[in-house]
């Protein structure tokens, strides 16, 4: 498989939005001592306006700032549909205000002080489901821009091979030759770099083709 | 022989025409002159006398004499009321009368051999004219009215200690003011005023300026009782005791020897009652030889009985009022302290917030610490800092238990000179993050360059944390983005204003006075206190605390506060 496709991975990245400035200066400090990257915004609304990154991240919030707060952010990425993994830190949390947050895909959600291992294993878990999520999305991408190669005839093709139809079948379908289906689904095949019959019909799950 | 010459004087004067028929009236006028108590003097146009009664002659010591008018003040020794510069011949009230004036109320000192204490006279003068209406002379009738004088200093000086009792003077000022003026009223007398203790059971000192010092020194705290002289057992007793010697007398048995040391012989000790009839104190006339009272001093003790026992009273209820005053300023402090914890209580979640936030970045960095310590060749610049920011966020977590201590411990009002501004800077630092737990968006406009109050910085601070607190409530089903609160502080005539302006459900056309009645709450978990002792608090500064609604939705709280200046005087 090779799905990552040409581009190289980007380093991780820990985007750490703290009004406090001691505390952010920590989360820093603690994010450098395993080795990752950090970004510091003050607010939510100074992070929201500066360039998304293009590699795995991780986003380290504090629930209760001045303007928009922690949990508004998490509401406004998840509207944006690009939800960051989100690890919460708060002065005094309370029960409704830790469900809502961990309800909306928090990976955690720490209360101040918390032990610095806490805080990394989430930071590092955070960044593994960004991994994930961002290698299924951009697989899907990938896919997408294969199908997109196929002329309509060998789309046609591709559908109907993967319901399951023989050669005979689709030929008779289409009104041609069983030779020229032949060569389009060579074509399919090739083109969505497929190895199996039952590779495309995942592939097809995963773009959504189902006639 | 008096008499006789006032008798003749008249018949051989230049008078004689108007009796010359009638002997029986020249006897009678004759019997009046003699028995009058006012001095009658009659002179002709040449200034020679023609009555001078007997009267007159006990007023001015010798009899009519033949002396030139410019030598009557000389003669008879007559002074203007400075009581040392000799009456001016003319302006005599005789030789103005002589001289055709009629003259009323004249009053001056006469004093000579026969009166060295000196005695006042008030003189009425006409002139005297014979029956064709022409001026013969003159006549005087003078007064002596040396004992209304001394009655009406007396009563005046009873005038002066009663002021100062209303004035709020000392005690032992008042008294001694008293005992003063009883003892100028009379010759060898001295007087003392002593209390009964709160017990009942002992003397206390209260006045004896004229008495000596060891006396006065044995006898206050000297218990009471039914044989202990003359003060202990007049308030033992409740009823007046007189002892006409000291050094005889079975009462004074076991304080002869004091008697004798201070060279005292009578004591006559009357209690002093308060208006219910209990006993305050005494009052006491001393003597240095064996002596019985007679009726002057029975007047005497009766007011200053009734002086003493006035200026007791007065000072034992100020005691107690002062007292009170006192309980209440405790309690109103105590029920302050209630309420300061009580909104320290509402604030719990920010504070939690304030105090964890160093603390969570603390023992972070802390942490990192000793993980860069295991390392063989630890970084120690990085090392340093990292103990630096710990150093500076433990300075700042204490600054916050600080000044939630300073507010949350019982603490004894104190008015110095503050800014206020100072004040509204800490408060809003204090309730910063509560205003955006609830997303209000707190600002304040301070005036530059307020002048100083003379406050107390705890309770005003508490003041101003309530009215925040309130806006902040007020605004709780207020749309997000509209939630404002605004502190102001402007320069008011004579002082400050200080404005708190929300823009939550205001006041909903309910009367405004409603909401500073105690106990009278919106809030489910409120006490309903806040904003009665918000308002005691503002008017115990000798300010105003209010609330208006304002013109487009919410409230705003204004007081005002006094400069330091003013509340200095």
């Amino acid at each position: 498989m090779t799905a990552a496709g040409p581009k190289a991975e980007k380093d991780p990245v820990v985007i750490i939005v703290d009004d406090d400035p001691s505390f952010r200066m920590f989360l820093s400090r603690l994010v450098q001592t395993v080795g990752l990257k950090s970004i510091l915004f003050t607010s939510a609304e100074e992070f929201l306006a500066a360039p998304q990154p293009d590699g795995p991240a991780c986003l380290v919030l504090d629930v209760q700032m001045p303007g928009l707060s922690g949990l508004d952010l998490q509401r406004q990425l998840a509207e944006r549909g690009r939800p960051l993994p989100i690890v919460f830190t708060t002065g005094h949390g309370d029960i409704p205000m830790t469900v809502e947050a961990m309800k909306a895909g928090a990976i955690g959600f720490l209360s101040k002080p918390f032990r610095n291992q806490e805080m990394i294993d989430a930071i590092k878990e955070g960044i593994a489901r960004d991994r994930e999520s961002r290698k299924s999305l951009d697989e899907l991408t990938e896919l997408r821009s294969r199908y997109e190669s196929l002329t309509a005839r060998e789309r046609q093709v591709f559908a109907l091979v993967t319901r399951g139809s023989l050669n005979k079948q689709i030929a008779l379908e289409l009104g041609t030759s069983e030779r020229t289906v032949k060569a389009h689904r060579a074509q399919v095949v090739q083109k969505m770099q497929a190895e199996s019959v039952a590779d495309l019909v995942r592939m097809a799950d995963k773009l959504g083709i189902s006639i | 022989m008096q008499q006789k010459r006032a008798s003749e004087a008249w018949v051989n004067g230049s008078l004689r025409l108007a009796f010359k028929n009638s002997p029986d009236a020249i006897l009678l006028l004759d019997s009046i002159l003699h028995q009058m108590s006012d001095a009658v003097i009659v002179a002709d146009k040449q200034y020679r006398f023609q009555i001078f009664n007997p009267a007159a002659e006990r007023m001015f010591g010798t009899g009519a004499r033949d002396v030139q008018a410019e030598g009557w003040a000389q003669t008879y020794g007559l002074f203007l009321p400075d009581q040392v510069t000799s009456f001016p011949a003319d302006e005599l009230p005789l030789a103005r009368s002589i001289r055709g004036e009629e003259v009323d109320g004249v009053e001056m000192f006469v004093r000579h051999e026969k009166a060295p204490d000196g005695v006042w006279i008030r003189v009425n003068g006409r002139p005297l004219r014979d029956a064709a209406g022409e001026s013969v002379g003159g006549v005087i009738v003078c007064r002596d009215i040396s004992e209304s004088r001394r009655e009406d200093a007396f009563r005046a000086g009873q005038g002066r200690v009663l002021e100062m009792i209303a004035r709020g003077a000392k005690l032992g000022d008042v008294l001694a003011s008293l005992v003063t003026l009883i003892e100028a009223q009379s010759d060898d007398m001295l007087c003392s005023v002593v209390e009964l203790s709160e017990d009942g059971k002992h003397i206390r000192h209260g006045a004896a300026p004229s008495l000596p010092e060891i006396y006065v020194q044995a006898v206050n705290g000297a218990p009471i009782g039914p044989k202990n002289g003359s003060c202990g057992t007049a308030m033992y007793r409740g009823e007046q005791v007189i002892v006409t010697d000291m050094l005889t007398d079975p009462l004074w048995e076991d304080y002869v020897e004091l008697a004798k040391l201070s060279g005292l012989r009578a004591c006559w000790s009357t209690p002093i009652f308060s208006g219910s009839g209990k006993v305050l104190g005494s009052f006491a006339m001393y003597y240095r030889e064996p002596k019985e009272p007679s009726g002057t001093e029975a007047r005497l003790t009766e007011v200053a009985t009734h002086i003493a026992g006035i200026a007791i009273e007065h000072q034992r209820a100020e005691n107690e009022l002062r007292a009170r005053e006192e309980q209440l300023r405790v309690t109103q402090a105590e029920l302050a302290h209630v309420a300061r914890v009580s909104t320290m209580g509402e604030l719990t979640a920010s504070i939690a917030h304030e105090v964890n936030q160093p603390l969570g970045a603390i023992v972070g960095n802390a942490d990192i610490c000793l993980h860069w310590l295991e390392q063989s060749q630890p970084d120690l610049v990085q090392l340093r800092e990292a103990l630096e920011d710990i150093s500076s966020d433990g300075n700042r977590a204490s600054q916050v238990v600080a000044r939630i201590r300073s507010l949350v411990k019982k603490h004894v009002p104190n008015k110095l000179p503050l800014d206020f501004n100072e004040v509204a800077r800490e408060v809003v630092e204090l309730i910063n993050h509560e205003a955006q737990r609830k997303q209000v968006a707190v600002t304040s406009e301070l005036a530059t360059k307020l002048p100083f109050v003379a406050a107390d910085r705890v309770q005003l601070q508490q003041v101003l944390i309530n009215l925040v607190m309130n806006g902040i409530e007020a605004m709780n089903e207020t749309e997000p983005e509209k939630r404002e609160l605004t502190i102001t502080t402007t320069r008011s005539e004579g002082g400050l204003m200080v404005a708190v302006s929300d823009r939550g459900v205001g006041l909903n056309g309910a009367d405004p006075e409603q909401l500073f009645k105690p106990f009278h709450t919106t809030k489910s978990n409120g006490m309903g206190m806040g904003l009665a002792i918000s308002r005691s608090i503002i008017e115990s500064h000798g300010g105003k605390l209010w609330v208006e609604a304002n013109e487009h939705g919410g409230a705003t709280f204004k007081f005002t506060l006094p400069v330091a200046d003013q509340e200095a005087q």
